[in-house]
């Protein structure tokens, strides 16, 4: 999940560049975050909750 | 005692009708499946090897028919077929000058083979025939679970790539127990997973309450469900249960894999129907969607009682996908003969490797969650770009900007190893800037990947011809929900990761600018 504030400038001292030679930066410079959701966290939690319920009923069916 | 290896050419139908009799009864589902595979293959000669000891019919002897008053026979035959005409080399004996240009001529044509049980009711044993299948106007068929299976005919090694085949032979054993045999055949031949015969299935998914003990030998009339995920278990996988309102889209993660999943298919009756999944069918649109699944018109399942490699089709807007009459699955029940397809399927179990702790839900998910609020940002995240005087490629930026305005945006995931991902990543099409960061990054044995297209880019029907302008990678031996799941995530000239911190210390999270970005390869297992 991102959390951005776009009114910010990027921090030109935190600009470097890699042994490869290309320029990296915090991915907070930008205002983004690849930490997951409280939202998604629920979604998840949700599914799971969903399929578990369904996969129970099904356990006594059978199959030839 | 000889071996007698006896070469017949496959010229005329006279020809075709010999071999169906060796293969068994001409009115079975199974053998008329496995000969219309043979004939897509273009298999024009085959030798039939007898007697042949199978080690699959030799555990089932062991438990079930070396115990009969009646005696069955002990050995099989095993027919070995071939594209091209092989006959000419084994008319007479095998002289040391032939043996060459016999070797090379079958192992240039070698389209598999087919043991055959001294059976009469189910003659059709272990069976491996290419995966390259028929093709359908405007898609692509994929056998997304296949691997290579070995065989020595005359000291020639042969080998084939497909996924292997059983019937079921009802005194040993049900659908269930072959579907779970046709996936852990795959597992054992693709990744070494133990070798288990439907013998071995049967005694894992041994009865626990009265309700499963009611025939003789035990499961062999029928498996629940919950006996299932016993053996699945038993048997060294995490057995996953699906049961979703759409089974259909809820599995392709996992084939598009190339993990075996076994479909439940309920049709109307008390005792339901299991087939394994071994592969996919692609189409191009019309008017594409962003959603994965719209793009299979069908699935590719072995069915015990139907055959290799039949069609199992997909609902699309109006109706399902249809495919010749031939192709597909069909049962009976009180009501008539009726043509299955995905809307029957009701439960799918997923043969897991005991590695991985992440579903593919949560795995897409959790992949939405970093790249839909990314995109929605990306044209400011550009203009700081530019005051900093930091560029990436405008045009594909554009597209993408474009595609997630107008939902046309398609994620697609699949489980891979380090090592699968490394070798897609290193062979493909990737710019050299991104090839070479993505290359360096430290990756745990499983990760969840997810694609990002557009539908345009996605809308091919030749997997070669599909691009993708970034990717998400997602750590699946982790739980999905801390801070330091997601790996990488590519986006055009814009490269995340996140360096895992020490106990106790915050990810570390980067970007990387990649100049020279462009499309590149999306990754399929076609053949």
């Amino acid at each position: 999940m991102t959390a951005k504030d776009t009114t910010k400038k990027i921090d030109p001292s935190q600009i470097k560049v890699d042994q490869q030679g290309r320029k990296t930066l915090p991915a907070s410079e930008i205002g983004v975050s690849l930490r997951i959701s409280e939202q998604a966290l629920k979604e998840i939690e949700k599914l799971q909750q969903e399929n578990a319920l369904a996969a129970k009923e099904s356990l006594k069916f059978s199959w030839r | 005692m000889t071996v007698s290896y006896v070469v017949n050419s496959l010229a005329s139908s006279h020809d075709w009708s010999t071999l169906v009799k060796e293969l068994g009864n001409e009115d079975s589902p199974v053998i008329l499946a496995t000969v219309q595979q043979l004939k897509a293959l273009g298999v024009q000669s085959y030798v039939s090897e007898s007697p042949y000891i199978d080690r699959d019919y030799s555990a089932d002897y062991l438990h079930y028919y070396a115990r009969t008053f009646r005696t069955y026979e002990r050995h099989c035959t095993r027919i070995h077929f071939f594209s091209g005409d092989v006959a000419p080399f084994l008319g007479g004996g095998l002289l040391t000058s032939e043996f060459s240009n016999f070797s090379r001529a079958a192992r240039d044509t070698y389209c598999g083979y087919c043991v055959v049980r001294p059976l009469t009711e189910a003659p059709i044993g272990r069976t491996v025939l290419s995966a390259r299948l028929r093709g359908y106007s405007g898609m692509e068929t994929t056998v997304t679970c296949r691997a290579q299976f070995d065989a020595n005919l005359l000291g020639v090694e042969l080998s084939v790539t497909g996924a292997a085949f059983l019937q079921q032979d009802a005194r040993v054993g049900s659908c269930a127990q072959v579907a779970i045999w046709t996936g852990m055949r795959h597992m054992h031949a693709k990744y070494g997973y133990d070798w288990v015969s439907v013998a071995d299935i049967t005694r894992l998914a041994a009865p626990t309450a009265p309700d499963e003990a009611v025939s003789l030998p035990a499961g062999s009339e029928f498996l629940s469900s919950e006996r299932m995920l016993r053996a699945i278990d038993a048997a060294g996988y995490q057995p996953l249960c699906i049961r979703t309102n759409c089974i259909a889209r809820d599995i392709l993660p996992y084939v598009d894999s190339g993990i075996p999943v076994i479909v439940g298919l309920e049709i109307g009756e008390q005792i339901g129907h299991a087939v394994t999944v071994v592969g996919k069918i692609f189409t191009k649109l019309q008017n594409p969607t962003n959603h994965p699944v719209d793009f299979i018109s069908a699935y590719i399942v072995h069915d015990d009682q139907g055959g290799p490699y039949r069609v199992l089709p997909l609902p699309k807007s109006t109706g399902t996908f249809s495919f010749p009459s031939g192709d597909t699955i069909k049962r009976t029940n009180s009501s008539g003969t009726i043509d299955i397809n995905a809307t029957h399927a009701t439960l799918a179990i997923v043969l897991m490797s005991p590695r991985v702790f992440l579903t593919a839900a949560a795995a897409e998910v959790g992949a939405r969650d970093r790249i839909e609020p990314i995109m929605a940002s990306l044209e400011q995240i550009r203009e700081m770009f530019e005051e900093s005087d930091l560029h990436v490629n405008s045009r594909l930026l554009d597209d993408v900007i474009s595609a997630y305005n107008n939902d046309q945006l398609v994620l697609r995931t699949y489980l891979t190893s380090a090592a699968g991902y490394r070798r897609h990543i290193a062979g493909g099409t990737a710019s050299d800037e991104l090839k070479d960061a993505l290359l360096r990054v430290h990756l745990p044995h499983f990760t969840w990947i997810t694609e990002i297209s557009t539908a345009e880019t996605y809308n091919n029907t030749s997997a070669g011809m599909r691009r993708i302008c970034g990717h998400s990678v997602i750590d699946a031996t982790s739980t999905g929900r801390g801070r330091d799941d997601m790996l990488v995530l590519h986006l055009p000239g814009l490269l995340f990761t996140t360096q895992i911190g020490e106990d106790g210390k915050s990810p570390k999270e980067t970007i990387s600018i990649i100049e020279n970005d462009d499309l590149y390869e999306c990754r399929e297992k076609s053949l």
